[in-house]
């Protein structure tokens, strides 16, 4: 059962085209890891799927509804950032308590486990956390509301290494016993992918690529050897990203499907994986340099 | 994870007593509000004096009005405030969408127009016991001898009046929100209206419609009907709105 | 135990992972395996992934399923894993072996003498 089908889903913002004819599905009981550059449109798409924002074209659902002000997308799903706003005169402990009031999943047990863990006090006021405390508090909602759809954009924000570890270990053993429906949205893909089953690639408001966590890895494979030799063995090749190391030798990534590995491999060049955090900075860059050419 | 059903009224009834939680400081504010209107009225809002012979009487008359004023202002501020992006976006963070939160925020004036009629009667009494207690008066009359009946009908009036002033907040709130340039016009339009009209008795057959009026039915029709429509007005404005921005 | 470096797919490394197991003798023949959800919970990734690993060894014949129960061992199971990490990943190994050898112009004794050595020094490890 798909949770999610967008079809030729288009946002305008003023001229700004924010998504541009965006079409995937997403089946039940996944998490998704949403990925892509700044601005690529990560935040838009999570905000019109939790119904805060408004489609320009084409056809969202979620739950085979329409998101935008609809109260039963509303009670199923949530949407968690950094930038949740509370009341300044509330307790972290009376926010927790009004959230489990509107959730019917909410697991009072467990958020009141992960605040002690996390070692909050009850009468902290949202106001004076830090920005990664901040983070870790909106993450205590994000699982503890056990909703259907659970959307989380740029969840990490600010949290140091440790939490951040803790954080998916968390997200992870709760989705094992309550399996849900979760999109990440994150800068560290190294950080969390064995956590997804799914990567949806978006480069400016597109859909780029959507597909199985294990097949992103093995996209690409990277290519080093004599410059030459490289750059003729990759004419006519679907080349993802050229550089050149070091002197004469040039390191290319290429689309691995299809390719003469075998015969590479005799000609000398050495093949190396590429990693899938690696490949979607390659695949998402606008040119086909890096920063290095900006120094030529 | 199966999917639960929603219940709108469940969730205006879980907005409603979130948003009671939430926004305590707007009733710190009210308080000192009102407290700033005693202090107003000490100095009386009248008086006649006249003597014969050696003997004088100055009779001072001291009213409640000024904290009813102070009040509506409160209500009126409060409606605007809640309209404002600081106030929504607390909504939208759990369940939420333009109708439960518009009648949650109505259902919220509604208590603190009530809360405000409650708190400006008793100050009128603070007024009586700070008068008794400090000022040396030779003694002290309430101008009317009123009924249980009157002092009830007076109550619920003070009510609709409160919150006939944050349906006007509301809207202007939610105009504002809609398009930042009504932050200019609506002054404008009022003090435009005010030196345009100043011939005029228009105004004053506004005012007259609304305050000189000793139906409590009337009142009643009058100023409930008025903030109904406002109110249909807001919503009909904020629906459609994308929020979280 | 599990890298994210990117060298080896997840999958592929809980594949490696269990069947290092059934070799050193921790799952026995017709003994049950972990299921796709505790392997994901050993591992901290995502159950598809591990189940992914699981179909992988049940195509090569090192599990079986048994229908609503989970996957277990087969009889077969230690000589298939045997059989096939001779052919691939030792004869893998060899082969990058003579690769650097050759850039190096190591010559062929002198390459199957570092091996002998090799060979000579971990048996006297174990014992």
């Amino acid at each position: 059962m798909n949770v999610i089908e967008c079809n030729g889903l288009t946002k305008m913002q003023g001229n700004h085209t924010a998504l541009d004819q965006l079409s995937f599905s997403i089946k039940e009981h996944t998490i998704t890891g949403l990925i892509g550059r700044n601005g690529a449109g990560k935040t838009t798409l999570l905000k019109i799927l939790a119904g805060h924002w408004k489609e320009t074209s084409g056809e969202v659902t979620v739950f085979s509804k329409r998101p935008f002000h609809n109260l039963f997308v509303s009670v199923n799903s949530i949407y968690i950032d950094d930038q949740l706003a509370f009341s300044t005169t509330m307790t972290l402990s009376e926010i927790l308590n009004e959230a489990s009031r509107f959730y019917p999943n909410w697991d009072k047990q467990l958020s009141e486990r992960l605040f002690n863990y996390f070692s909050f006090h009850e009468n902290q006021k949202h106001d004076q956390l830090s920005k990664g405390r901040k983070s870790t508090f909106h993450m205590i909602i994000g699982i503890a509301s056990r909703c259907a759809l659970t959307l989380l954009d740029e969840p990490t924000t600010g949290m140091d290494a440790a939490v951040r570890k803790d954080f998916y270990r968390a997200l992870l053993r709760d989705y094992l016993d309550h399996p849900r429906t979760m999109i990440l949205s994150s800068h560290h893909l190294e950080e969390m992918e064995d956590l997804l089953e799914n990567v949806l690639l978006i480069q400016n408001g597109r859909k780029y690529l959507h597909l199985p966590m294990d097949e992103l890895k093995e996209y690409g494979i990277g290519v080093t050897g004599r410059t030459e030799m490289v750059r003729q063995w990759i004419h006519n090749k679907k080349v993802i990203y050229v550089k050149e190391v070091g002197k004469n030798a040039t390191y290319a990534v290429l689309k691995r499907e299809g390719l003469p590995l075998e015969k590479a491999k005799q000609l000398g060049m050495e093949l190396t994986p590429v990693s899938a955090s690696d490949i979607c900075i390659y695949l998402t860059n606008q040119t086909k340099g890096g920063i290095d050419d900006v120094f030529k | 994870m199966s999917l639960n059903n929603v219940d709108i009224k469940r969730v205006i009834r879980q907005q409603f007593s979130y948003k009671c939680k939430a926004n305590t400081s707007l009733f710190t504010s009210m308080i000192v509000i009102q407290l700033i209107a005693v202090l107003f009225s000490l100095s009386g809002t009248g008086m006649i004096g006249t003597s014969i012979g050696y003997n004088g009487v100055s009779i001072q008359f001291y009213s409640g009005d000024i904290v009813l004023v102070f009040t509506m202002i409160w209500a009126f501020i409060t409606a605007i405030m809640l309209t404002t992006k600081t106030y929504t976006e607390t909504d939208y963070v759990f369940v939420a969408n333009h109708l439960t939160s518009n009648l949650s925020n109505i259902a919220f004036l509604f208590v603190a127009s009530v809360i405000g009629a409650i708190t400006s009667l008793l100050a009128v009494y603070l007024l009586k016991v700070v008068m008794l207690l400090f000022f040396d008066h030779g003694w002290m009359a309430a101008s009317q001898e009123i009924s249980v009946g009157q002092w009830v009908s007076g109550f619920l009036t003070t009510i609709f009046y409160l919150f006939m002033f944050s349906a006007i907040g509301y809207l202007i709130g939610q105009l504002t929100q809609r398009n930042k340039l009504f932050i200019v016009i609506i002054p404008a339009f009022i003090i435009g209206s005010l030196v345009i009209f100043v011939g005029s008795t228009i105004l004053m057959d506004i005012s007259q419609f609304y305050f000189n009026d000793s139906s409590f039915f009337s009142v009643f029709i009058k100023t409930v009907g008025t903030s109904f429509i406002l109110f249909l007005i807001s919503m009909v404005l904020s629906n459609g709105q994308e929020v979280r921005k | 135990m599990i890298s994210s470096d990117g060298s080896t797919p997840i999958y592929v490394q809980i594949a490696e992972w269990i069947e290092t197991e059934i070799l050193i003798g921790n799952l026995k023949h017709d003994e049950k395996v972990y299921s796709q959800y505790k392997l994901a919970e050993m591992f901290t990734i995502n159950p598809a992934t591990a189940a992914k690993g699981l179909n992988l060894l049940s195509d090569e014949n090192i599990l079986y399923t048994k229908r609503g129960l989970g996957k277990f061992v087969t009889a077969e199971a230690k000589q298939i894993i045997i059989d096939k990490r001779k052919n691939h990943k030792l004869k893998g190994l060899l082969e990058e072996a003579a690769m650097e050898a050759k850039i190096l112009h190591v010559q062929d004794e002198e390459l199957l003498l570092m091996l002998k050595t090799i060979m000579k020094d971990s048996k006297g490890d174990t014992r």
